[in-house]
């Protein structure tokens, strides 16, 4: 022996304290961090090892041979499984099926762990039968009989088995990363069993202490190191963790049990320590299950709102529809917090106000306005401000300070019963309002409410965006296809209307002819008879006459329209245009009653940017409607002193030109304003030619030939305001 | 009574506007063409000419722009469809006494070309 006995026995010992450590470390670090079922196994193979080491420790320490027999059995409990879990593993490892080899070895484990669960019990089977003394230590298992040498074979088949495929998956793997873990955690095993081996050879007559053992927590912290270092079996650890939970279970634990055993050498004070190993060991998993337990109840709420969140975000981006867009985020509120209303009241910067375009409410008997003015205290605080807007911190604010802005605010909310406001900015341009009406719970909007609604503001302006430039894109290309469907039928027209023309003309002279013939020849019908028959033909022939003008009309009508740009656009005059068109409708107006005052001063009127002979056709058009109403009120009502006008203005608001043709004559219909623009809708009397075109292209001339706008304000019955906006020209 | 030409492309525009007018005692000559237009008025010299613009090979200002470069003083009267605005300077330049819009009726271009020959009396 180079060792002293004695020695060695204290080495055995302590390589079991060694082994069960970093085994155990192994233990944690899988049970941790690993997730599939490669590493319960692993761990569950690593935890066998530990078992073994704690009982070796003991073994070491006894000094009595039933004690040493019993901890040997107990150790054997533990041998046994660690052949049937490495077996295990690197079946799982190899990634081969061998599910009756692995049923085998469970079986065989099984069979052997009864074995020594029944020698407890009293039973004498020849497995593990007595320990040999030594020099006052019991370290030696001396076995009769053949079933301790059936185990061991088996043992080793399982073990070489094991090492046999990982050796063969290492083989086969190409890969560079992979094959050098493979290499890594091979080459650890052969070391770890190596050194394990030494511990059957007592068994087998040939008494050398064990310290092979040393050699397993070589294997352990090799792989421990590997799986740090090389992220080993894919698992990736906060190292941090495990390190401080080590270390500071060597120092607890380590020092104690090292200091006594100088002191006191072995003795029963090693079990209640033993004991405290446990039950420190168990510890750490306790608390952490139940801190994973605890936190999870105490942060549930939280893990809610971002569970939202994550839904939202991800809806959100999909989403290109306004309008389904604000609905989802409608939703997405009403998940995150139990609400009793939201309203989203989306800004409409040209009509200045901000329309209501997504709500849900518990209760729907209160009235919820439409729209908002831009004026709105609600919306005019977001023009300075970017945070939301929290009802119980307002009315905090106005009790300690006197604003009177403060009480707009609070009764602006009042009025929506709003609790919480929060605003979603594009681009530092605020969008939308959301409106949040008071929790179900009745509990206050906490900070985390606050935050979640920040992010969700974010997300949503995001979105936003994206859907109202998608929406703008989709218009941009209809338009061009109409722009472009408006050329072709523009060529096509040029055309088809000369031809059409033609037609009507042709038809309008061979009517006037027969019609002519017919009067001319008037005394030839000279029967009652003959004179209906000649009246028959002179109506229907006027009829056609009538027909051939009015369709002449039309075809004229569509002309100037199709017709743009003939001149370009130019600078134009006001009175020059308003002079033009008077003139065109000069040929019209028979009635020298008829007044146009002219309320703007020639001198100093804006000038329009524009294409001229179209806007002297829209002039014309609305000097002649005017003429036309003015008309007809004067035949329906027949007031007295009643002179048909038509007032013209024309003012400069930035940096558009407002026009107004104002007349007194009978007013639009209500019934009738929404279909005005309509193409061939027309309200002037029968008697009257109105081919019901002329408002739809004066439309189209401004709006889209212009860029310009059209209003019609009227009061039936009083009179009707034309107003034209057209951009002014600086030249 | 006066001698009217009529221009026009259109065989139903030739005779029924003819007819008319003959009805009314008027010498009519019509004409399908620019060319024809142009030898019926050195030949026959009309008072009045109803000149349609848009026509195959010669146009009717072409037709016009001829007349006043060889010198003919004939009046003109145009009965023009949906043309440029163009086409009422440049012919009225060229000295066309009047403009009439198609489409119309007899009753109303009986009226133009009395106005003319009134004047013209």
């Amino acid at each position: 022996m180079i060792l002293e006995h004695h020695l060695a026995v204290l080495l055995f010992s302590i390589s079991g304290v060694i082994l069960s450590f970093t085994s155990l470390i192994l233990v944690l670090v899988l049970y941790f961090f690993g997730k599939s079922k490669l590493h319960q196994i692993f761990a569950l193979f690593n935890f066998a090892i530990a078992w073994w080491g704690v009982c070796a420790f003991f073994i070491g320490r006894s000094h009595n041979a039933d004690l040493s027999l019993f901890l040997f059995k107990l150790a054997h409990l533990g041998i046994i499984f660690i052949a049937v879990f490495f077996y295990h593993f690197s079946c799982i490892l190899s990634n081969i099926k061998r599910t009756p080899l692995i049923l085998f070895a469970y079986f065989q484990g099984a069979v052997f762990s009864v074995l020594i669960l029944s020698s407890f019990l009293g039973c004498s089977i020849p497995f593990i039968s007595h320990v040999e003394e030594t020099k006052d230590a019991f370290i030696y298992l001396r076995s009769d009989g053949f079933v301790y040498p059936v185990f061991i074979a088996i043992w080793l088949l399982l073990v070489s088995f094991a090492l046999i495929e990982t050796f063969h998956k290492y083989r086969a793997e190409s890969s560079g990363i992979k094959k050098n873990q493979l290499g890594h955690v091979l080459l650890l095993f052969c070391v770890g069993f190596s050194g394990a081996l030494s511990n059957f050879l007592p068994a087998f007559f040939i008494q050398i202490v064990p310290l092979g053992n040393l050699t397993i927590p070589i294997y352990c912290i090799g792989v421990a190191y590997a799986i740090l270092k090389y992220r080993l079996l894919d698992i990736t650890i906060a190292i941090t963790r495990v390190g401080i939970f080590v270390t500071v279970y060597m120092l607890v634990l380590g020092i104690p049990v090292w200091v006594g055993l100088k002191t006191l050498g072995a003795g029963l004070w090693l079990i209640p320590i033993g004991l405290m190993a446990i039950l420190a060991t168990v510890g750490p998993f306790v608390f952490l299950f139940v801190q994973k337990r605890t936190e999870s109840r105490m942060l549930s709420e939280q893990r809610k709102y971002q569970a939202t969140l994550r839904q939202a975000s991800s809806g959100m981006g999909r989403i290109r529809d306004l309008k389904k867009l604000l609905n989802l985020i409608v939703f997405v509120l009403t998940r995150v917090v139990r609400i009793e209303r939201v309203l989203i009241y989306f800004v409409d910067k040209d009509s200045a106000v901000a329309r209501l375009n997504a709500l849900r409410r518990v209760s729907v008997s209160d009235h919820i306005p439409k729209m908002l003015p831009l004026g709105h205290p609600l919306l005019a605080y977001f023009a300075s401000t970017f945070a939301p807007l929290v009802r119980e911190e307002l009315q905090q604010r106005m009790g300690s300070e006197r604003d009177p802005d403060l009480d707009l605010l609070e009764h602006g909310m009042q009025e929506l019963n709003a609790e919480l406001v929060f605003p979603i900015f594009i681009r530092a341009n605020l969008a939308a309002v959301v409106v949040l009406g008071k929790k179900l719970n009745g509990r206050i909007y906490s900070e985390d409410d606050l935050m979640v609604f920040s992010i969700l503001a974010n997300q949503a302006s995001l979105a936003i965006e994206n859907a109202l430039s998608y929406e703008n894109m989709k218009k941009t290309q209809e338009q061009l296809f109409k722009a472009e469907k408006m050329a072709t039928i523009g060529t096509m027209a040029d055309g088809l209307s000369h031809q059409i023309n033609n037609r009507l003309h042709a038809l309008g002279f061979i009517a006037s002819d027969i019609l002519d013939t017919v009067k001319l020849r008037r005394p030839l019908f000279n029967t009652p008879q003959l004179q209906a028959v000649a009246d028959e033909i002179e109506h229907s022939l006027a009829r056609i006459q009538d027909n051939v003008t009015r369709g002449g009309e039309i075809v004229q009508g569509l002309m100037k329209y199709t017709r743009k740009g003939d001149e370009g656009v130019a600078a134009c005059r006001i009175d020059d245009i308003v002079m033009t068109a008077r003139e065109m409708a000069q040929f019209k107006i028979r009635s020298v009653e008829f007044k146009v005052i002219k309320e703007y001063d020639p001198a100093t009127a804006p000038k329009v940017r524009g294409n001229f002979t179209q806007l002297q056709e829209v002039f014309f058009n609305l000097i002649d409607n005017a003429y036309d109403a003015t008309v007809q009120r004067k035949a329906e009502r027949r007031e007295e002193g009643y002179i048909p006008t038509l007032r013209i203005s024309a003012r400069e608001i930035d940096d558009v030109a407002e026009i107004v043709f104002s007349d007194n004559g009978t007013g639009v219909n209500p019934l009738d304003s929404e279909k005005l623009f309509t193409p061939f809708f027309t309200t002037k009397a029968t008697s009257k030619k109105g081919t019901g075109l002329g408002l739809y292209i004066i439309r189209k001339i401004i709006e889209e030939n212009h860029g310009g706008k059209v209003e019609v304000r009227s009061v039936h019955g009083q009179g009707t305001d034309m107003v034209l906006s057209l951009a002014i020209s600086r030249d | 009574m006066g001698k009217l030409l009529i221009v026009d492309d259109e065989l139903d525009v030739r005779e029924f506007a003819g007819n008319f007018f003959r009805k009314r005692g008027f010498n009519v000559q019509t004409a399908a063409s620019g060319k024809e237009a142009l030898r019926l008025v050195r030949e026959d010299a009309p008072d009045l000419v109803l000149l349609d613009i848009r026509m195959d090979e010669m146009s009717g200002v072409e037709v016009l722009r001829e007349l006043r470069q060889g010198g003919s003083p004939v009046k003109v009267v145009i009965v023009s469809g949906i043309e440029e605005e163009g086409v009422v300077k440049e012919t009225a330049m060229l000295g066309a006494t009047g403009f009439i819009h198609k489409p119309l009726i007899l009753e109303e271009l009986e009226k133009a070309v009395l106005r003319e020959f009134v004047v013209n009396i």
